[in-house]
């Protein structure tokens, strides 16, 4: 089962909500849960005990946490004898020391099933290459493990929970059921986003009766997903699919078209299952994080990174950069390179060991390609100089008078970002590293503009109505995104309409998405693509 | 709750039901010979007792390859093709009985695409939704049908036939749109065996057995489709047609002999044959069954009048014009 | 207060730390100046910054900067 599918939409849902609604409150939270094992079995099967063991290991864990900070707040407070201030600070080193015990041992547990289960194929892979390098006659046997679904996600909702409580953010929950609801709530296990405990865990666990508004905001919601998902991604995904499955017999315009292309697929498929998602989270009253905020308007590529898959980008940045930042070892080198570099390059030092840090796992948590590797330090290096060339920008604007806040300015900016994108989704997506590179080189050398005329475009898998439906569909997204950068909610708009134009607009929104949706004959289904990362 | 929030639901649902129930009978195909199991089972269920020989079963590789008019055009044998697109082995073992209550074929062709047609509880659902969503709603099916949509298609709407299936296909899914299949020679003999999933295995032994029980001589056979064929299937099919003592026909390894030609024979790029393919297939089925089976002539009898009629609509329904 | 002043001064002096009251959300500093004073804070005041203090709230002004190093003091 999927979020795309007719049993999700008009089957799974409607009787999940109805149930909901049918018990009484405090039997709420337990549909919810009961419906989450069901979506999970539906798709992974048995291997529903590896989220039940992750479950149980963090409830446990968490209040370990909680009952050794109890524990130190107690012999600080009613101290058995007379303290000075050397014994009490001996008594916080020890327990901080055993409090981070046991956080490494918690997030031990979560990252080695995900280590293992998700990683060791690639690893041992290239061990098993470097033995062969030495000629070396034993080699480590081939492990190939089933992925649980959302393992990717779950595991990182995992650690940070953990975190959390190390940091006193918030409190162990001995409510078992709140927690594994946090964890397997159905909408947020194909893709995400990855939530804090602080955010869904409150209201997932409430019970709140359904609400007229929250049912259909959340349904149009849903609709939008759909919009995205089945008319543009899986469309454009007949293209995509053409030229990355046989890479070496394109090249020059058409790289270029199916590497745009893919970027736009991506983020259709990807922002429309999170509409989908956060849709069906509004239906029952949980406010689920927006995880896109109109990538394409960014500027920089460390700002797309803000306002693509957000989720991640945060949890990055208060799970690895933050504390990387701050151990003893950054800050001292910190204070000695400001001392003999100055003060722009005392921050650019120690914040590139963090920010390496930070890219070489986004790269990795997408999967285990040296493709996904570089498609992490790739970031890495653009961010990096960016930084680092920030305030010589700065004096040559001001020293040519450029205005870099004018309009024209922005433009070329947020062009440069688009490039930058661009070539980047064209790395994720192809097979491996040298295919990455092999395209991209034939970019420049197979460069001919009657590619674009010569109707080769068309035999990529999209007939020209095809083309025509996306060109629409891309300008209503586009409409769409611009509303939403200057705030406005369409929802908002619709909801004062007169019933004749708000239904005659629904109508045809769900009229264009199942006779446009690229689906049934003809059309390659598509997985959602996020759910295999 | 309000009541306007259980109505104003209510209405809008309606609305939008009766929408899609509008715009299907517009999206409906002028000429469909498509799947459609239920109304082609008509067919067969309707035909008189006891009048059909043969029948073939399978998924729609058994739909599209075998056309039941052109053996009775040669041979004079009556029979049916009762293959249905996407179809499991334990529907087709429920197909079989409820066939066999009406009818006593001779013999039984079953196609092996679908030894590999696992079931799994959630797919089956996702299936039975999706068709059950076709069904109700034709634009589901139809709906990319928006591509050669013109002022045209709305002046034929009056003479739509709806999704009535000729029946002088006698179940055969007619089509004779040609997308070649260009990736070459397909056929690498391997000693490796993909076995077939417990699930419709399960179901393979009792379509076995059921014949058994009626007498009837089951046939396997694989239908030539460079996409969905492997050696590895073909051992799979092999050893088990020894083992229960079956005839297997595997056309993928007689391709020369049938003179499949991938430039023209399939309708999409390997996986199916088209009209063409079918002719090939079903004359050297015919031969086989001819020689290797006691099935009766039955061109002259008064009680299969009916089929000389069919015959002479078949032939002009796939005149290649 | 007058030692951090001087402390935020030399990290960027053009900003009116007296009154400016939306230093991360008005995007004055960026993370990357936040990381840099935070070891000099540390040095200054004898504390321990976590990165659970690592949100807007604590960083937006002066003042804010000031209750979050008497607070950390106290524990």
């Amino acid at each position: 089962m999927t979020y795309n599918s007719i049993l999700y939409i008009f089957l799974f849902l409607p009787v999940v909500l109805l149930s909901y609604q049918l018990v009484p409150k405090h039997h709420r939270p337990k549909v919810l849960l009961l419906a989450s094992y069901v979506f999970f079995y539906s798709i992974s099967g048995k291997l529903l005990v590896y989220l039940l063991f992750s479950t149980l290991a963090i409830h446990y864990i968490g209040l370990w946490l909680s009952y050794s900070r109890k524990e130190y707040s107690d012999r600080k407070e009613h101290p058995v004898n007379e303290q000075t201030a050397d014994d009490k600070k001996a008594l916080k080193a020890a327990y901080t020391r055993k409090n981070r015990g046991i956080l490494w041992f918690g997030i031990g547990i979560q990252l080695s099933m995900l280590l293992i289960l998700k990683y060791s194929d690639f690893f041992g892979g290239n061990i098993n290459q470097l033995l062969k390098l030495v000629s070396s006659p034993v080699l480590l046997p081939a492990f190939k493990f089933a992925l649980p679904i959302g393992i990717s996600f779950y595991t990182l909702q995992a650690i940070s929970y953990l975190v959390d409580i190390y940091y006193q953010k918030i409190e162990a929950d001995d409510n078992l059921g709140k927690l594994a609801l946090y964890m397997a709530f159905f909408p947020l296990l194909m893709e995400g986003p990855i939530c804090r405990y602080s955010q869904t865990a409150g209201t997932l666990y409430e019970g709140k009766p359904l609400e007229y508004k929250n049912v259909t905001f959340g349904m149009q919601r849903v609709l939008w997903g759909l919009f995205k998902k089945l008319i543009i991604a899986d469309r454009l995904n007949m293209l995509v699919v053409t030229v990355f499955d046989k890479p070496d017999h394109y090249s020059g315009i058409t790289i270029i078209v199916a590497a745009i292309l893919y970027t736009f697929q991506l983020y259709a498929d990807f922002s429309g299952c999170i509409d989908i998602t956060i849709g069906t989270g509004e239906m029952f009253g949980v406010t689920i994080p927006e995880n896109f905020k109109q990538p394409f308007f960014s500027k920089s590529a460390s700002e797309f990174w803000r306002r693509w898959h957000i989720t991640l980008g945060a949890w990055l940045k208060d799970y690895i950069f933050y504390p990387i930042s701050l151990t003893k070892f950054v800050k001292n080198l910190g204070k000695s390179s400001r001392a003999k570099y100055g003060k722009h390059m005392g921050q650019i030092i120690p914040s590139s060991i963090a920010l390496f840090g930070v890219w070489i796992c986004n790269g990795l948590w997408h999967g285990t390609g040296w493709n996904y590797i570089f498609f992490g330090i790739y970031y890495f290096v653009l961010i990096l100089l960016g930084n680092i060339f920030e305030p010589l920008i700065q004096t040559v604007a001001e020293s040519l008078k450029i205005n870099r806040n004018s309009g024209i300015y922005s433009a070329l900016q947020t062009v440069k970002t688009l490039l930058i994108i661009f070539t980047g989704e064209l790395f994720f997506r192809a097979d491996d590293l040298g295919t990455g590179m092999r395209m991209f080189g034939s970019i420049f050398t197979g460069f001919h503009f009657n590619t674009l005329t010569n109707g080769s475009l068309l035999k990529l898998g999209l007939s020209l109505g095809d083309f025509i439906v996306v060109l629409f569909s891309l300008i209503i997204v586009l409409t769409v995104g611009i509303l939403h950068e200057r705030e406005i909610s369409i929802r908002e708009k619709i909801a004062g309409w007169n019933i004749a134009l708000r239904w005659g607009f629904l109508y045809t929104v769900i009229v264009l998405v199942i006779i446009f949706g690229a689906y049934g004959g003809g059309y390659i289904p598509a997985k959602l693509i996020y759910a295999g990362f | 709750m309000q009541s306007k929030h259980i109505i104003k639901p209510i209405l809008f649902f309606s609305g939008l039901f009766i929408l899609l129930y509008g715009l299907s009978y517009l999206f409906l195909p002028y000429n469909s010979t498509g799947e459609g199991p239920y109304k082609k089972l008509n067919g067969i269920l309707s035909a008189p007792k006891d009048t059909i020989d043969y029948i073939t079963l399978g998924d729609s590789e058994c739909s599209t390859s075998i056309s039941p008019m052109e053996l009775w055009n040669k041979h004079g044998y009556a029979g049916y093709n009762c293959g249905v697109p996407g179809q499991r082995l334990q529907d087709t073992y429920y197909l079989l009985q409820q066939i066999l209550n009406n009818q006593s074929p001779k013999v039984v062709l079953l196609e092996t695409n679908a030894f590999y047609r696992s079931f799994d509880y959630s797919n089956a659902l996702q299936d039975a939704v999706d068709k059950a969503a076709q069904n109700i709603f034709p634009v589901y099916k139809y709906h990319n049908s928006w591509k050669y949509f013109n002022l045209g298609t709305l002046e034929n709407i009056p003479k739509k036939p709806g999704h009535k299936i000729p029946r002088a296909y006698k179940g055969y899914q007619y089509n004779s749109v040609t997308k070649p299949y260009l990736d070459g020679p397909y056929v690498h003999k391997t000693d490796k065996i993909e076995p077939i999933d417990a699930q419709p295995l399960f179901y393979l032994n009792k379509i076995v057995d059921l014949c058994k029980e009626r007498n009837i001589q089951l046939i396997l056979y694989s239908a030539p489709t460079p996409l969905c064929w492997t050696y590895e299937k073909h051992n799979a099919a092999d050893s088990f047609a020894s083992k229960n003592n079956l005839t297997y026909i595997d056309l993928n390894l007689h391709a020369e002999k049938l003179k499949i030609d991938w430039a023209r024979d399939t309708r999409d790029k390997g996986n199916h044959m088209n009209y063409y393919g079918a002719k090939k297939v079903t004359d050297y089925i015919g031969d086989y069954l001819s020689e290797h089976t006691d099935l009766t002539d039955r061109r002259g009898q008064k009680q299969y009048a009916s089929w000389n009629t069919a015959l002479k609509k078949y032939l002009k329904l796939t005149q290649v014009s | 207060m007058e030692k951090l002043l001087e402390i935020l001064k030399d990290i960027n002096p053009n900003i009116d730390y007296e009154t400016e009251t939306r230093l991360i959300d008005g995007g004055l500093l960026d993370s990357f100046s936040i990381l840099s004073l935070i070891p000099e804070l540390e040095d200054a005041f004898e504390i321990e910054i976590t990165p659970v203090e690592l949100i807007p709230v604590n960083f937006n002004s002066a003042k804010a900067i000031w209750s979050m190093i008497s607070r950390l003091q106290e524990e």
